[in-house]
């Protein structure tokens, strides 16, 4: 009986974020055809010699990398979203008076978002494989790290989105947390890579990693907390 | 006369209730019998939704214990809802779906559903399963609503103003699929409205919040039977010093009064026929609107 109530609630809440995905499509395509245009229109064609790139295969690995942007972006509006959607248009209150604990909901919910995120983030990952698989050249270790950076970056962004919106009422205080949070995340990430791991090594790395991670994961807690507790809206 | 059964349908013992400061349900008692009608009538703001919610477990009780078809209500809330079918005053369904769509989803949540009567109910209310539920007037989503509730064949229907705003086309037609549907078997209604016409022709037992109390509690033709209006001539300009026992509202414009009494038999109205400079003009029967009313302006007026 569970399985059978957990894949119908896992249904609505695939359904209940179905926008988001859509527009991350619509944003990677604008972006896969901006660096298109870029790439044969404006720059210089890759190997001359005033041109930024080696080769298409590393412009497109970056390209694709910096759509991670993106897909961190869509991490926050999913954890969000799957916290705050139904309690904002109060079809939580429909959802309250029917069988289902609440745990099983909001573990749904969790789920839903986690799972949609995981997918958009492999994705992501693929694009970036498939470039270099194509091509005749090998991601740098830079590069590495950064799409790294990324992945932790749309882990904390999903956990601490989900936290902050089942903590905060209010859809536009929502939107506001997650417009602060999202550079911050992003600037973090750069910030990872680029200077702790370049000027400190691995091990600075990798501590504040686990320090990000360990941050999501009580932002997860707390959230799912908070939102067991909320009294609906009914 | 409704006899009582072993395990009532729903029993609440102190129910209390409070939001910040104010006490929304006050220590209210509540027992009603399996296989009948319940009439649950208030003013709003009474107290009526707030009963509901605690019975149906969606809202933690300060004070008291509740009992749903056996289900303790604290300790199994989940259990309850699964037991009971309920129309709410606003119907939160999803609006993004289909028909058909919030019919699977609920039919996926439901250990029981009859799919027949889901099907059998959409045709009659000519609910067309391609249409989302955005799409739909009030009316019609109050019928989805019943739809809901009933196709699980709960032992109990919880009815918290589901046809508050319908026209009466509409009206009439919810409550004769509620009659026909669910009224067999020996299953349980709790209806809250205030449509006190429709519980005095459809109700087994009635009762009266008012500021979250409950001020009668009691079988509909008790009720009807037992509260009279007494009119009076009065020679003074005064009442009489002792009113009989059960007045529940008194109504006076110079030398004539009318007092509502519950209870009321001939020995009450010998009582006032005994005061002096006071004459009994008529003794008259008050419907459950009358009764209501005078029950709550009374209240009001004792203020």
């Amino acid at each position: 009986m569970i399985a059978r109530q957990l894949k119908a609630l896992m249904w609505k809440d695939l359904r209940v974020n179905r926008l988001i995905i859509v527009f991350y499509f619509i944003g990677a395509a604008i972006l896969t055809g901006a660096a298109i245009i870029i790439l044969y229109c404006i720059l210089p064609a890759p190997g001359q010699p005033n041109a930024p790139y080696r080769s298409t295969t590393q412009y497109f690995g970056e390209t694709f990398t910096l759509l991670m942007g993106l897909t961190c972006l869509m991490a926050a509006m999913l954890g969000a979203n799957s916290a705050s959607a139904e309690r904002v248009d109060r079809s939580d209150a429909f959802l309250a008076y029917l069988p289902p604990s609440r745990r099983l909901v909001l573990f749904s919910r969790l789920a839903a978002g986690l799972g949609l995120t995981l997918g958009l983030a492999a994705f992501n990952l693929l694009l970036i494989a498939l470039t270099y698989s194509i091509g005749d050249q090998h991601p740098s270790r830079y590069e590495l790290r950064g799409v790294e950076s990324f992945l932790v970056a749309a882990w904390v962004l999903f956990a601490v989105s989900w936290g902050a919106a089942a903590c905060i009422g209010s859809s536009v205080a929502i939107g506001m947390v997650i417009g602060l949070l999202f550079p911050g995340m992003l600037w973090m990430s750069f910030m990872n890579t680029g200077w702790l791991w370049g000027l400190h090594g691995d091990l600075a790395y990798v501590t504040c990693e686990a320090a990000e991670v360990g941050l999501g994961l009580v932002a997860l807690a707390c959230g799912y907390v908070v939102a067991m507790k909320r009294q609906n809206s009914l | 006369m409704i006899e009582p059964t072993a395990e009532p349908a729903v029993e609440a013992r102190g129910l209390t209730k409070r939001f910040g400061s104010k006490l929304a349900v006050g220590g209210l008692d509540l027992r009603i019998e399996k296989g009948t009608v319940f009439g649950f009538i208030g003013p709003n703001g009474a107290g009526k939704s707030t009963t509901i919610r605690m019975l149906m477990g969606l809202l933690p009780m300060n004070g008291g214990d509740a009992t749903v078809m056996g289900i303790d209500v604290r300790q199994r809330p989940e259990a309850v809802r699964r037991c009971v079918g309920y129309v709410p005053e606003q119907h939160l369904i999803y609006r993004w779906m289909r028909v058909k769509e919030v019919l699977w989803f609920c039919r996926q949540l439901h250990e029981a559903w009859n799919e027949s009567l889901a099907r059998e109910l959409c045709q009659q209310f000519e609910l067309s399963g391609q249409t989302k539920v955005r799409h739909l007037s009030k009316g019609m989503l109050a019928k989805l609503a019943l739809i809901i509730a009933l196709a699980p064949e709960p032992e109990l229907l919880i009815l918290d103003e589901p046809m508050a705003g319908l026209d009466p086309i509409i009206r009439e037609e919810f409550l004769e699929t509620v009659l026909q549907s669910f009224c067999r078997g020996g299953r349980t209604i709790f209806f809250s409205t205030h449509m006190l016409g429709d519980i005095q022709r459809l109700a087994d037992s009635v009762g009266i919040i008012h500021d979250g109390r409950l001020l009668v509690h009691g079988s509909v033709a008790d009720l009807l039977s037992r509260t009279k209006r007494v009119r009076l001539a009065l020679e003074r300009d005064e009442l009489p010093a002792e009113l009989p026992q059960g007045v529940i509202r008194t109504w006076r414009n110079r030398r004539e009064c009318v007092l509502t009494i519950t209870d009321c038999d001939s020995q009450k109205v010998q009582h006032l026929e005994d005061a002096a400079q006071v004459r009994v003009v008529e003794v008259l029967d008050v419907g459950l609107e009358d009764i209501f009313k005078d029950y709550i302006k009374g209240q009001r007026e004792a203020i």
